[in-house]
Order: C-alpha cells, then structure tokens, then sequence
C-alpha cells in the first residue's frame, strides 16, 4: 500500500475479484447499469441460518458482499487501513444486528445502509485528520477508452498523469461533505440506481438527485484543469 | 429519440478511473474469514459502544473532544463558561462565609432554659495505672474550671496544678564507673 503516491501495479485479472466493473462500464447512464442489486436466491435461507448463528452462512453472505462493500467505504474514506477495518465491523455489527433485520429491504441494502452510517459517524470523528492511502490502479486502467480519450490528448506520459489524477480525483472527492461524496460514489463510481441510493440513505429520490447535482458541479470545479 | 447531452459527461469518464481502484491482489480471500474470527472472538464491530462513556455512536468523551476540535469558537465559549462558573462559585462561596460569620451569636448558646449540666459533670473516670515504683496513680477527672489564659486575663494568680494531675517525677538514672 502506498501512501498518497499510488503505483501502477499489473495484477492478473482473475486477481481483481468479481467485482461487476465490466458490466458497469456498458452503458452511459450509470443507473442502467449493473450495481443493480444481487440476485435473492436463497439470500434469505442464508440469513435464516445466520439469524440462528450459523456462521458458514454468514460467511456466504459476507462473501458475496465485501467488495462492494469495501469499495463504497474506500471510495468514501479514500484510505485502505481505514475501509478495511470499517468493511470488517459494519459485517461484524450486520451479524450481531440480525435479529433486527425484518425483511422489509433486501440483505445487500441493509448491510449497505450499516456501513454507509458507520463510514458517516466515522468521517465525522476524523475531521481534520484525513490522510489518504490510495489502492493501486489496476492493469485494466490502460485500456479504458473513457480514460484514455480524456488523458491521451493532455500528455504523452500517460502513467505519470494517471497516478496524479487518481490523486487529484481523491483529493477532490475528500473535499465534498459526506452527503455529496456517499452519493457520488453509490452512483457515479459504483453504478446504483436512484432509487437504491433513496433506499440506503434513507431519504427521497428527490433529494438524492438534487445532491448529486449539486455534488457533480462541486467536483468540475475542482477538477476544471483536468476537464477542458 | 436521442439522450439529453450531459454537461457533466467529461466528469463522469473521470470519476471512471475509481473503479480500478483495487486492494492488493488476494485481499478478499481472507476477508470473510477475518470477520468471522472476530465474530468467534466476541467482537462487537463496534467497540466504542462497550465502552461506559458510550453514547450513540461514539464515546462520549470523543464526541465532546471532536465537537470542539471542530468549532473553535464553540470550544472557547465553553472555556470562558468553565472559568465564569468557578469565578461566580468563588464569589458566592465568599459572601456566604460572611453572612454567616456576622448571624452568629456572640453569647454562647444555650440548649435549654436553665444551666443544664455539662455533660461530663458526671462522669467519672478512673482508670488505673500499673506504677513502676510501686505507688498507685488513680487519677480522677474533674471539670476544668476557668482555662488558664482566662485567669491571667482576669489577673488571676495561676492555680497550681493539682498533685494527681502532675507528671510524675522523673526518673533519674545514674551511671556509676566501672
């Protein structure tokens, strides 16, 4: 892990998890596209079985979520140390909480809506004292087309300036208040809908789009150097 | 039908370059087991809720020091209220030490209508003392009468002390030489 000076690193791909990254690049509208929530079956027997303090369950279920998970809290905190621990208490908290769970949202919205308050009262506890230890970018970085149109045109030394603008981009993000940085995250980077953010975040769809406008205009301000 | 251009395209291809943003390679292989060592271990995910001070979501403690960490101005307004607390304690603390030196009666008080009896006038105390040189000491309280500062002031010639409540004399050790 690299402190605020993230180097590239060529991971395999089979390294990189199941993250749904691919399927979340098809599309322009980012609520079209794949985050969509996961598919329910048997989410509710393993809940059942974990409810009952079945930890194989438990397990499964952690499984099928840590990675997003961990990233909404990466995106938001932008330090490794710190999202790890956070991802590894909201499941902690999330198991001991499940005789509370309902049923009335599904497991992956619960367990989101845990870890997103978590990193909120967080965020608020560290004030003043962000330190940014950044994850390293992956292989699959040299060939996005999106980020190669934007950066192909800028400058020649293309790994110098991707470090420096995933810097800036971090830098950027840390500067909106949490609101505005959880929304951007759920739906500009993780792909969520509208709707499942109002759902996490406990609040009308109305507002969620009025934040991220808001939350939008903020960062192309900061970041106007980089988007001429 | 064509989609609404988008102002904030450019951005959104920027905030692309997050999504490969990734921890070291294998590190969900181990996470789920993490998380259900601690679980095993008792771990509550949360440990500042265990704690006594715990309110919320947080320590107490924290809470306060992260609230005025925070606003300057709040912390210095309750440094001013902490001071003016123990200035006004102090001054309230002083005139009540002199109201209630300037309402005490400069007669003794009395308990009831006439004298009664001190409440040592009858007792009697004797207790016995083993001698070392073989006389007995059985010293008997009595009432003091005036002190001996009052009867100097009144121009009194100072009593003797009473032969029982005399030290005994001392005993006087001689060395003789080898």
């Amino acid at each position: 892990m690299i402190m605020t000076e993230p180097a590239r690193r060529k991971a395999p791909e089979e390294e990189q998890g199941s993250t749904p990254r691919a399927a979340r690049r098809e599309g322009d509208n980012p609520s079209q596209k794949t985050a969509a929530a996961p598919p329910q079956i048997d989410e509710m027997e393993f809940v059942r079985k974990a409810r009952n303090g079945n930890l194989e369950a438990y397990d499964e279920l952690v499984k099928r979520y840590q990675e997003r998970i961990y990233a909404t809290i990466y995106h938001m905190t932008s330090n490794h140390e710190d999202a790890n621990d956070l991802a590894q208490e909201a499941f902690i908290k999330a198991f001991h909480a499940l005789k509370s769970f309902k049923g009335g949202s599904s497991f992956y919205t619960w367990v989101y809506r845990i870890a997103v308050n978590k990193t909120i009262n967080f965020l608020k506890q560290r004030k003043n004292k962000a330190q940014m230890s950044l994850d390293d970018l992956d292989f699959n970085v040299e060939h996005d087309p999106d980020l190669v149109a934007l950066i192909s045109d800028k400058t020649p030394r293309r790994e110098v300036n991707l470090a420096e603008l995933q810097e800036k981009l971090n830098g950027a993000m840390q500067k909106l208040s949490e609101p505005h940085r959880l929304v951007v995250t759920l739906h500009d980077v993780q792909g969520l809908s509208h709707e499942e953010i109002a759902k996490i975040m406990d609040c009308n769809i109305g507002t969620v789009r009025s934040r991220l406008f808001y939350a939008r205009q903020q960062l192309q301000a900061y970041l106007s150097d980089y988007l001429k | 039908m064509s989609p609404i251009p988008d102002d904030f395209e450019q951005l959104r291809r920027l905030l692309a370059l997050k999504r490969h943003e990734t921890p070291p390679p294998g590190y969900f292989h181990g996470f789920s087991r993490q998380v259900i060592v601690r679980i095993q271990a008792g771990d509550l995910g949360d440990p500042e809720e265990a704690s006594i001070w715990s309110f919320g979501g947080g320590s107490l403690l924290q809470r306060i020091w992260a609230t005025l960490d925070a606003r300057p101005i709040l912390a210095g307004a309750f440094g001013v209220a902490v001071c003016g607390f123990f200035v006004v304690g102090a001054l309230i603390s002083d005139n009540t030490t002199n109201a209630v030196a300037n309402q005490l009666p400069t007669q003794p008080l009395q308990l009831g209508m006439g004298q009664p009896a001190p409440l040592w006038h009858n007792a009697k105390t004797q207790t016995e003392f083993p001698s070392t040189d073989g006389a007995e000491l059985v010293p008997t309280y009595q009432p003091p009468p005036d002190s001996i500062f009052e009867e100097i002031r009144k121009g009194q010639t100072p009593r003797p002390l009473s032969p029982q409540s005399a030290m005994p004399n001392p005993v006087r050790v001689s060395f003789s030489n080898p």
